[in-house]
């Protein structure tokens, strides 16, 4: 599954989610939760967290084809702003399952803190390679600089499907 | 509009004979250069932040690939002065080597 469709998955999970939560917290006049709310709550999260787990595994396996340095720092920036959103999603599914007192919602907070868990390593390993992909690159030597910018005399060209050709060629 | 690339003969002498680079993450950087160069070269082309200097007929294209496992960046300098006619070229690469993140968990 690709990282698009996983994206959509996640989002599809937390904007319920998310508004469930709302709607509940801030009132406290709201309905006590019952089991099966925390059953439905954890079972979302649950979704959302393979969907990170999946995300995970696409991300250690990226670019495939090679990316323009610009826009894989953005698409992981974004990345990050999903994963700290399911972060934020879950935290504060687990701390209203806490604050409510649900008889016997220990396991599956146990659980929520599972998923929170593996979301935050992601999170770190993202940061990384966030931090890593967007360090400015070292300025050229003036003189290559004024080199390049000179008139091009006296240099020898290939296109670049002679030099794809060529590589081609090479261990066959 | 996709450009005619042409490629120093440094450069392919730095790709030819550069240490540690597998022959699929040269095609990788072949593929990228087509893709991203030559077909939606006009889209670097027009972003003032890749130019070496204002009104330097240079900009810099960088590509991430992955060869075996490990990220890595190449940038390429590409003079765009024959851009008109259709022509761009690539005069210079290199590889830059900040400490890459395994990102192969």
């Amino acid at each position: 599954m690709g990282d698009s469709l996983l994206l959509e998955v996640m989002d599809g999970a937390l904007r319920p989610l998310d508004r469930a939560i709302r709607e509940h917290a801030p009132a406290g006049d709201a309905p006590a939760l019952t089991a099966d709310d925390v059953g439905q709550i954890v079972q979302v999260c649950s979704l959302v967290a393979q969907a990170v787990g999946g995300l995970r595994q696409v991300t250690a396996k990226f670019p495939p084809q090679g990316m323009e340095r610009c826009k894989l720092a953005l698409r992981w920036r974004q990345l990050l702003g999903s994963i700290e959103w399911a972060i934020g999603s879950i935290s504060a599914a687990r701390d209203l399952i806490q604050r409510e007192g649900v008889p016997a919602a220990g396991p599956e907070s146990a659980r929520l803190d599972n998923f929170l868990h593996e979301a935050q390593e992601f999170r770190r390993e993202l940061a990384a390679l966030l931090a890593w992909v967007e360090a400015p690159s070292p300025p050229l030597p003036a003189e290559i600089v004024g080199e390049l910018e000179a008139p091009a005399l006296g240099r020898k060209y290939v296109s670049l499907d002679e030099f794809r050709a060529g590589l081609q060629a090479e261990n066959r | 509009m996709a450009y005619w690339l042409e490629i120093d003969e440094r450069v392919v002498r730095y790709f030819r004979e550069a240490e540690g680079i597998s022959r699929q993450a040269r095609l990788t950087l072949t593929a990228g250069l087509h893709r991203d160069l030559r077909e939606h070269g006009d889209a670097l082309r027009q972003i003032p932040q890749l130019r070496l200097a204002t009104g330097s007929p240079c900009f810099r294209y960088e590509i991430v690939i992955r060869d075996t496992d490990r990220l890595r960046v190449f940038r390429f300098i590409v003079n765009d002065a024959s851009a008109e006619h259709g022509v761009l070229r690539i005069l210079y690469a290199d590889e830059l080597s900040p400490p890459s993140p395994s990102g192969s968990s």
